[in-house]
């Protein structure tokens, strides 16, 4: 399975930051930075890890390695936070 | 400030600067199962037409309302009427404004709001309730609304409240029910919901007026200062004028029209018209909201009692028809204030 937001978590992006209400579940407000936030935009349950790594580094123009590091970080902190379907 | 209230208001602040109406009002239906005499939709206590009473805004266009009100970069979406727990749609609505990701609020009086529906509601995604009390007592229920409900909308808040949503009772106070505050404000709290306290009673979107015959007078609200001072003062020591409309907020009525809030009745063009991207950017309405100055403000200027203003743009444009000036209502709030303060001194 792909890195999906769990429906019923109430999200906009505000400028280059996402602002995510979690009313459902642990009921708290997180902020995302510019890279966390086109992370989050792209966890559609679609897009493996690998395809978000190449999104991110494509738009960032960063090495893809790096990317998916990257990528895998925040996926883990959304997780933890109960943000995401699990997979 | 709670480090989670911190993070939402420095967001609601960038949210300002760059003019992103975070919080959209959606009305979806004129049908009400009450008849407020202070209702500003129109003026329910007279006849009036089968149209304007059955109106309600289609399923169909509340999701293309909502699809712009996204992309605009709404968040908060209130959802409100009329009552919009009559809306034969309101679960479907609910649903599909959660599958766009919105914290969707319900602005409710609560009489349908039972258990079985509390759940469906829940079933639905819903995040929040907001559920009008007006008295202590069915008597007083029912002379502002000219109908029984007290009981159901306590009923309704103790639903909403079992069923976990945020719950806030918003406690309207009318002409009738100032010496109910209090008793009023027990019961909410001992249903475990937060409450809000509203004397705002505007005049109507119809252009009558006789709703304001409800307002509190002068020494109504000077006792309220007395006995719930904490409640009712404010003091404005920045001396802001504006408020959010067409900065952080922003509604569509039921029938499509846009306004830069739903308590400010400016119409500002039709969600049909062009993308409301295109109208929340360019319309000369926002625009010129958004390009008020101070010195605009004039009769707020020489106001001997600035220091203790609450007002609110929308609802003196709804009163008198100037966005920029000041009602009876607003001043002698203020001037109570200050004299409240100056008492105060004194002892």
């Amino acid at each position: 399975m792909n890195p999906k937001i769990k429906s019923n978590i109430s999200w906009q992006r505000i400028e280059d930051e996402v602002l995510i209400m979690d009313t459902a579940y642990q009921k708290k407000a997180h902020s995302l930075n510019s890279t966390a936030s086109f992370i989050w935009e792209h966890c559609n349950g679609t897009n493996s890890i690998e395809d978000i790594a190449k999104l991110l580094s494509d738009n960032y123009e960063t090495n893809l390695a790096e990317s998916t590091e990257d990528v895998k970080e925040v996926i883990n902190q959304l997780k933890s936070f109960d943000l995401l379907e699990s997979f | 400030m709670k480090a989670q209230d911190s993070l939402i208001y420095q967001k609601i602040q960038k949210a300002n600067n760059v003019h992103q109406p975070l919080f959209a009002t959606l009305e979806i239906t004129q049908v009400c199962n009450l008849a407020c005499k202070h209702c500003y939709n129109f003026d329910r206590t007279v006849a009036i037409s089968t149209d304007k009473k059955s109106s309600i805004m289609s399923f169909e266009d509340t999701l293309y309302c909502m699809d712009q009100l996204r992309e605009v970069g709404s968040l908060w979406l209130n959802l409100t009427g009329g009552e919009p727990l009559t809306h034969p749609d309101i679960l479907s609505i609910i649903k599909e404004a959660k599958e766009r990701n919105f914290l969707v609020r319900l602005k409710t009086n609560g009489l349908l709001l039972n258990e079985k529906m509390a759940k469906q509601l829940k079933e639905a995604g819903l995040d929040a309730v907001e559920i009008s009390l007006y008295g202590s007592d069915e008597e007083t229920y029912r002379l502002i609304t000219q109908r029984e409900g007290h009981e159901k909308t306590l009923g309704g808040i103790d639903q909403a409240v079992k069923m976990g949503f945020d719950t806030n009772a918003s406690i309207i106070l009318h002409k009738y029910n100032t010496d109910q505050l209090q008793l009023m404000i027990d019961k909410v709290i001992a249903l475990k919901a937060g409450f809000q306290v509203s004397t705002e009673i505007t005049s109507r979107y119809d252009g009558t007026h006789t709703s304001r015959d409800y307002e509190l007078n002068s020494d109504q609200m000077k006792s309220l200062l007395e006995s719930h001072h904490d409640l009712f003062m404010f003091e404005n020591k920045d001396h802001l004028l504006q408020c959010s409309c067409a900065k952080t907020v922003i509604a569509i009525g039921y029938d499509g029209v846009i306004y830069p809030c739903i308590g400010a009745p400016i119409k500002v063009g039709h969600i049909k018209d062009s993308p409301l991207v295109d109208q929340w950017k360019n319309s000369d309405v926002f625009q010129k909201i958004r390009n008020l100055k101070t010195e605009d403000f004039k009769e707020c200027q020489k106001c001997d009692f600035l220091d203790f203003c609450s007002r609110s743009s929308g609802s003196i444009y709804a009163n008198t028809g100037n966005y920029t000036g000041c009602d009876s209502q607003t001043l002698e709030v203020s001037r109570l204030r200050s004299q409240s303060v100056k008492d105060l001194s004194k002892q």
